[in-house]
């Protein structure tokens, strides 16, 4: 459905993501790691068109969403990784702003706002202003407004950021709720154990290419690893990391 | 001890920095550029009226001890009623810098800091900022003003370094009192009101007083004007105005250096003897009344400021504790108003998402509060000026067209405001949520955003002044001066509010050549304002036909500048082309440069 060909983004002469290619399709949940600074959230920024990559191209459905990206992001819901909200909304404002925009019937937003808030716990703060949110009160409202428009598309960056234990859970069954429903999922996280009870596919980034494009059971097969952690490790960690964090114990004690 | 000294300069300098990186600057802006700016601001007019207007006076117009006093009277009035009122008005502007806030809990809260020591630290770059501004708008005109007013006087230099010492110490000490009266008034509200019922007024004080204190400003040359002749007619009433309190401090400061000229025995031009006699008499009889004043000013300004000091200290005793969110009933009846509302004026939904947009940062956001409320400032001067000598005469046939030109001004110069304030972005950061549910179209969120201007600036702006038409032209042509009016201010918004990026969201494209065209909008509006005051005046006293014309000719004007977008659509501009869908929401703003029109744009 969304597919990312030979993606290149430099800064100021720098790649920040090299020759990545991979396809998202419907009804797959596709998992994306890697290290802080691998080149993820960058990734993430050119499949949704908030930036042009450098070389490649990104294709909805065949065609490159820069010929039509108001159509492409009609099918394109997107929980970003910083929650930046106008603080002096309310949630139900945002999501009413939002919902217009997407010119949405006002007698669905009137339906669907209140419910989808009620359900993700903060309908009862619905009102109140969203400087007042805590992280994970915004990122619900992210979650909300990334799928108020019922897109074909879900990126989600981080969007477990914020979010208390039971919130998380209920994400990761909405997930895949949704991807039953036919929907292509990009999930970007830096928590391996979602990922892995989450994700049927994961592409691995380092240092911003692609080292591993595989499903999380046939990784861990051909690595010959038991969690995806360890594969993870193995793939894009190159010092021990028991070994590192000794010796930052040992700086912290410095005087 | 001497750590919480380092802790103390540390957090000094992080609050000093936050006076100038508040809210109310963009982001993006330049530190440096805003500090010049700032000082510019401040130096340059002080700098103008003294040499360009008062130097003429003093140094060509008047040889004489006792009429020098008396006209230094008036000038000595203008600077320091200026100076309180400027340093209000950045009290007003920095109200919620003005004490500890959230943001200082959530980065100070954890450090090993007594919070006492945050409390002194943010009063201390309080008033090492007020300190500074009050240098740099009085610390000129304090050196040229007695040495101006001294000018045909052969005067020993101490006298002089007497004047400028005084004149320095009052004027600043004028400021210092204006900015803790508002100081005062703030942590009375926070006393009295609590954290969360503060926080739901702050706003609303907070633009009465940008409007108040503004308007004071703009007048203030015709405040100023004849001062002892005021005083003399006046008698007490005027002597509760705080500028007269330190206009007695001066005096009383000065004294010495007046008698000591006058014991000079200077030669009297022949025709001068008279006034100048005048003037002696004048002035001693004024100066029993200079020493009380000035015993006032002392008194008021140290009780104002040990009284802000101690509600400060106690307000800020220790760090506010952050927002939280808490289950709120959701006013469903509110609700339900505003989407019969929306539903009657925005019943698409981009429209509508422009229309509630607009209302709510418009209402809520501190930076477009205190754009609009200068403008009302603006309007308001303008307003009284007008007004002057204009008497309610109940009837529409001797309606003046000053007064039917009032309408037009108020409105147009709200509206102006309204414009710049459409210029600033709600909030930089969250763009992208427009870059993801943006449509393409720009002009139905612009057409939602004119309805909300309607609806939420110049509808009531036109009630509040048809209630002051009524009083003084009569209810029914109070009605039709409004019908006018409601006319006139659409086809102003269609003027005004035309713009070429998405409003609220992209950065301001810089004015341009607005310093050279200003004066000219500013005579033209005047201009136009007046001849449309004096069309209604022909209307208003011709019966329903010539009304019926006017309001004809004002359709016809409104429907030929609805052409315009109309034009640019079949243009091809305003389509949903994908050009357009690509709207630059992340673009940063011109360089000082060229923000200065010293290169290029890039």
């Amino acid at each position: 459905m969304l597919e990312a060909h030979h993606l290149v983004k430099r800064f100021y002469g720098t790649a920040v993501v090299d020759d990545v290619s991979f396809a998202l399709r419907a009804g797959e949940i596709t998992g994306y790691l890697g290290p802080n600074g691998s080149g993820k959230t960058t990734t993430v920024r050119m499949l949704t068109g908030l930036v042009d990559p450098t070389s490649g191209s990104v294709t909805f459905r065949g065609t490159p969403i820069g010929d039509n990206l108001v159509e492409f992001r009609r099918h394109l819901g997107y929980v970003p990784e910083e929650p930046h909200l106008y603080p002096f909304l309310s949630g139900r404002e945002y999501l009413e702003l939002v919902g217009r925009l997407r010119e949405l019937p006002e007698r669905l937003l009137l339906d669907k706002i209140p419910a989808m808030l009620g359900s993700l716990g903060i309908g009862d703060a619905a009102e109140q202003s969203i400087s007042a949110y805590s992280k994970g009160m915004k990122q619900k409202v992210l979650i909300c407004a990334a799928l108020l428009h019922d897109p074909d598309v879900v990126i989600f960056d981080e969007p477990e950021s914020g979010l208390d234990v039971g919130t998380a859970l209920v994400l990761r069954h909405l997930v895949r709720a949704l991807a039953a429903r036919g929907k292509a999922i990009l999930y970007s996280s830096h928590i391996l154990e979602s990922v892995e009870k989450v994700c049927e596919k994961v592409i691995v980034l380092h240092r911003g290419r692609v080292v591993a494009d595989a499903s999380v059971r046939h990784l861990r097969t051909v690595m010959a690893r038991g969690s995806l952690e360890e594969v993870f490790s193995e793939l894009v960690l190159h010092e021990d990391p028991q070994r590192t964090a000794a010796d930052l114990a040992t700086l912290v004690s410095a005087r | 001890m001497a750590a919480s000294r380092t802790a103390r300069r540390l957090l000094r300098e992080h609050f000093l920095r936050r006076f100038l990186d508040n809210d109310l600057i963009s982001p993006n802006a330049d530190r440096h550029e805003v500090l010049v700016l700032l000082a510019a601001a401040l130096v340059v007019p002080g700098l103008v009226i003294t040499v360009l207007i008062l130097g003429q006076k003093y140094v060509i117009g008047i040889p004489t001890p006792a009429l020098t006093s008396i006209a230094a009277l008036d000038d000595k009035f203008l600077y320091i009623t200026a100076s309180m009122l400027v340093m209000a008005l950045m009290a007003a502007v920095q109200w919620d810098a003005l004490g500890l806030d959230e943001r200082d809990t959530a980065i100070l809260g954890t450090l090993p800091v007594d919070t006492r020591d945050i409390g002194r630290a943010k009063l201390e770059a309080l008033a090492m900022f007020v300190a500074a501004f009050a240098v740099l708008l009085n610390g000129v005109p304090s050196v040229l003003f007695p040495l101006l007013t001294l000018s045909h006087f052969h005067v020993n230099i101490i006298a002089v370094v007497r004047m400028i010492v005084v004149h320095a110490a009052v004027t600043m000490g004028a400021g210092a009192y204006a900015f803790v009266t508002i100081l005062l008034l703030r942590e009375l509200l926070r006393v009295l009101l609590g954290p969360r019922g503060f926080r739901r007024v702050a706003g609303l004080v907070q633009a009465a007083l940008v409007v108040a204190l503004g308007t004071t400003l703009l007048l203030l040359p015709a405040i100023a004007s004849n001062v002892p002749a005021k005083w003399l007619r006046g008698g007490d009433v005027w002597q509760t105005v705080p500028p007269a309190w330190f206009l007695g401090l001066y005096e009383a400061g000065t004294g010495q250096v007046t008698l000591t000229i006058r014991g000079l025995g200077l030669r009297i031009p022949a025709g001068l003897v008279v006034p100048e006699r005048q003037a002696v008499l004048l002035y001693d009889s004024l100066l029993p009344r200079f020493s009380e004043l000035a015993r006032v000013a002392t008194i008021v300004l140290c009780a104002t400021a040990c009284a802000a000091l101690v509600l400060y200290m106690w307000n800020n005793r220790r760090l506010p504790l952050p927002r939280v969110a808490q289950a709120r009933p959701s006013g469903q009846a509110r609700k339900r108003v505003a989407r019969l509302i929306a539903g009657a004026l925005v019943p698409s939904p981009v429209p509508r998402a422009g229309f509630f947009f607009t209302v709510q940062t418009l209402t809520r956001s501190a930076q477009h509060r205190i754009a609009i409320a200068g403008a009302c400032a603006v309007a308001m001067a303008a307003a009284i000026l007008l007004m002057h000598g204009i008497r309610a005469i109940g009837s529409a046939a001797a309606a003046h067209a000053r007064l039917l030109a009032l309408q037009t001004v108020v409105t147009v110069i709200v509206l102006a405001g309204v414009r710049q304030a459409l210029a600033i972005p709600a909030e930089l950061r969250a763009n992208w949520t427009f870059s993801m549910a943006w449509n393409g179209d720009m002009d139905p969120f612009v057409a939602g955003v004119k309805r909300a201007v309607i609806a939420a600036v110049v509808l009531p702006l036109l009630a509040a002044m048809a209630g002051l038409h009524a009083y003084m032209v009569g209810a029914r042509a109070a009605v039709e001066h409004a019908a006018v009016g409601a006319l006139i201010s659409l086809i102003a918004v269609e003027w005004l509010v035309r713009p070429d990026k998405l409003p609220l969201t992209c950065s301001a494209r810089p004015s341009g050549n607005l310093k050279a065209l200003g004066p000219i909008y500013v005579m033209l509006l005047f201009v136009v304002a007046y001849n449309v005051g004096r069309l209604e005046q022909w209307a208003l006293r011709g019966g329903m036909v010539r009304f019926a014309m006017l309001v004809g000719g004002l359709i016809l004007t409104y429907a030929g500048s609805r052409l315009f977008p109309l034009r640019r659509r079949l243009s091809g501009a305003g389509s949903r082309s994908p050009v357009l869908a690509r709207i630059e929401l992340d673009d940063l703003p011109d360089t000082p440069t060229q923000r200065l029109g010293l290169s290029e744009p890039v």
